[in-house]
């Protein structure tokens, strides 16, 4: 796997390529826009980790030279302003997602593992929670192997509690993406799902916690 | 001038005196009026007696006397007491009847058949006449000169009673005007309260133009000037808070490399005691990543901030619970039960949902950090009357009685709580309170336990 890291604090940008090469990846580094634009028309990577605020040309602009000539790399972008309006210009030019600095390091490791996944399944068709893995496209799930038995309605609920792992999902949440697939659900009906998926899920020590008045929270894996 | 301090007694000095003086003088034009008309009507009649008394000159043999009828005697001596007095002098300037010493003629007077005069007689000033009667028309026998007198105080005290009688309608007139200008100085000061109530409707944050429309012509040259300084305000304002803005911007890249070194020498120096020191220095660097952001915050909660303006309808209870749900992982990892309970149905603000957010988040995340694991942290969105009221409730150690005051103030921490925080969260909440007209104020949680932060919300229609 192949990065390109592009970040003018040299500082910053040698403890992120030592990061990065510590978890097994080929790192190259671009202090500037001018060399970002020419290594990622020379050479190939699976993702980009872009810094906005550059000199001169700006990862704003890296990035739409490099939609404009059809690159479909996956791009972290990184930036020291966190208002509203910047994050809606990075992702609308293209970005695939969007950290403020500073961010913790094992949580940009996630979201670079994250991205290159994306970037070569192209979708992804399987959601993987510690042992449970979602085939989304085979609409079947399993622990280590093992399906596990679950009707439509529990699995629906379980796909939507593991794209949103570590997060609330609201009852709300819930209720649309079951009607999104055909079914009229209330409240008191997602209790029973998320009350029957909840004891599925327990041998395997997969916790689906009631967060009060709010939803639930697909508790994080120990090893994600 | 401490009397001159209001614009109404301002006014009322500036009208009511000239006025008072134009009275005076009305009253002293009056009275030279009123005597002008009493001298004219009472020499007619003091001429009349003459006239009277000349046509009753009688002839005998050797001498002139004058043949008084009674009711002419009676007049001139037993009317008013020493009113009136007469004098005939016949032609060769012999006496004839009356009062001997009344003065004569002034020596300038002109040889005329009636002469009215001034003199003092007795201690007290007259008006005479002196009329010629000749003894006998066209006889050659020369003339009578009649003087008849009467005190000159019956005149003035006629005159002075006219001027009384004029001067009371027109003293009245002068109060009702002083009323006037007390009354209408307020009437025509009401003009003024459409600005003052706009200014009062304002918040603290909002320092765009006062409406120069609704005032009047002679106001408009202070709206313009006090919208003249607001507008210097706010750009020095504003370029104070791109300052602050631009340097925590500006931290944030060595923040972000600091912290990535810290973690990888903690990965690389493995179970050693350096690695406490690495994770201490980590500690630090999040407590720097803390202020910057709430730095950042607070310079866009102040006045000046672009972001004062951008007030929109806003659920409160929508944006309260999506917040709260962001912070469940940090407070699962906390090990506190974080929660939320509304009032089901929405609850409108008028309000700039970024801020708003952030006043939320730096609540719960102010009540994570003073709560211990295991305990609760409850956020509310209810209305208390027509107040649309936010409440997060945690049930740890609390704030005293005598530091709740003091827990909004900047930079401000409880004596002997946890090195996480740095004074700032509850400064922003109250910032961000006060530049939507909402109030902040700390009360003991449920079951006297904890600390409840309560935002209330102006009053809306619900």
């Amino acid at each position: 796997m192949r990065l390109l890291i592009v970040e003018d604090h040299p500082i910053l940008a040698n403890g992120l390529i030592t990061a990065l090469k510590g978890a097994d990846y080929a790192v190259d580094h671009a202090a500037t826009g001018e060399q970002a634009d020419h290594m990622l028309a020379t050479q190939h990577y699976d993702a980009v980790i872009l810094d906005i605020g550059l000199p001169k040309l700006d990862g704003y602009e890296v990035l739409r030279r490099m939609r404009r000539k059809g690159s479909k790399t996956p791009v972290l972008m990184l930036t020291a302003r966190d208002a509203l309006e910047d994050r809606v210009k990075g992702l609308d030019l293209g970005a695939d997602d969007y950290l403020t600095k500073p961010y913790d390091l094992p949580e940009l490791e996630a979201r670079v593992r994250a991205l290159i996944r994306r970037g070569q399944s192209g979708g992804g068709a399987d959601l993987i929670h510690g042992d449970l893995t979602l085939d989304t496209a085979g609409r079947r799930a399993t622990i280590k192997d093992t399906p596990l038995d679950l009707s439509a309605r529990e699995l629906g609920v379980l796909e939507v509690l593991m794209l949103r792992a570590g997060r609330v999902v609201s009852k709300e949440q819930l209720a649309e993406q079951l009607y999104g697939w055909g079914e009229e659900v209330g409240a008191n009906a997602i209790e029973v799902y998320v009350h029957r998926l909840r004891k599925k899920l327990e041998p395997a020590g997969i916790n689906v916690r009631t967060i009060r008045g709010l939803g639930y929270l697909l508790e994080k894996a120990a090893h994600e | 001038m401490s009397r001159l301090r209001t614009l109404r007694s301002r006014l009322l000095l500036w009208v009511s005196g000239p006025m008072l003086g134009l009275w005076l003088i009305s009253t002293m034009v009056d009275h030279e009026v009123a005597k002008g008309f009493v001298n004219l009507t009472y020499d007619r009649a003091l001429l009349d007696t003459a006239l009277d008394l000349g046509r009753n000159v009688r002839e005998s043999s050797d001498r002139l006397y004058l043949d008084l009828p009674q009711p002419v005697i009676e007049m001139l001596i037993s009317g008013e007491q020493g009113r009136f007095f007469y004098r005939a002098i016949g032609p060769g300037g012999e006496y004839i009847s009356g009062d001997p010493d009344l003065p004569d003629l002034p020596p300038d007077a002109l040889d005329d058949r009636v002469t009215y005069y001034d003199a003092v007689y007795r201690g007290g000033s007259i008006r005479a006449v002196a009329l010629r009667v000749p003894v006998r028309p066209g006889s050659g026998k020369g003339a009578i000169l009649i003087h008849v007198a009467e005190r000159g105080t019956l005149r003035t005290d006629f005159a002075r009673q006219i001027m009384l009688r004029m001067m009371i309608p027109q003293a009245i007139l002068v109060l009702l005007a002083t009323l006037a200008v007390w009354f209408g100085v307020g009437i025509g000061l009401r003009a003024l309260t459409s600005i003052r109530t706009e200014i009062e409707n304002r918040s603290h944050v909002d320092l765009s133009p006062i409406a120069e429309a609704g005032a009047p012509v002679e106001v408009r040259p202070l709206v313009r000037a006090m919208n003249d300084l607001l507008s210097r305000l706010s750009a020095a304002l504003a370029a104070q808070q791109r300052f602050i803005a631009d340097a925590a911007h500006q931290l944030r890249t060595p923040i972000a490399a600091l912290k990535t070194q810290t973690e990888l020498a903690a990965r690389q120096v493995g179970d050693s005691e350096a690695k406490a020191t690495m994770q201490q220095l980590h500690t630090a660097a999040d407590h720097a990543t803390r202020l910057v952001n709430q730095l950042l915050t607070m310079a866009r909660a102040e006045p000046g901030s672009h972001r004062s303006v951008m007030r929109q309808p806003v659920d409160l209870a929508a944006l309260a619970r999506e917040v709260t749900g962001e912070w469940v992982p940090r407070a699962l990892t906390l090990d506190i039960d974080l929660g939320f309970a509304d009032a089901s149905a929405p609850v409108e603000i008028n309000a700039d949902p970024f801020l708003i957010r952030e006043m939320l988040s730096n609540l719960v995340d102010n009540a994570l950090n003073y709560t211990p694991p295991g305990g609760h942290v409850t956020v509310r969105v209810h209305r208390a009357g027509d107040h649309p009221t936010l409440e997060v409730e945690d049930n740890g150690r609390g704030i005293p009685e005598e530091e709740r005051g003091k827990v909004f103030e900047r930079f401000y921490r409880i004596p002997g709580s946890s090195p996480e925080g740095c004074g700032l969260g509850l400064a922003i909440v109250r910032e961000i309170a006060q530049g939507h007209r909402a109030t902040a104020s700390v009360q003991t949680g449920a079951g006297g336990r904890g600390t409840r932060i309560i935002v209330k919300f102006p009053a809306s229609p619900r």
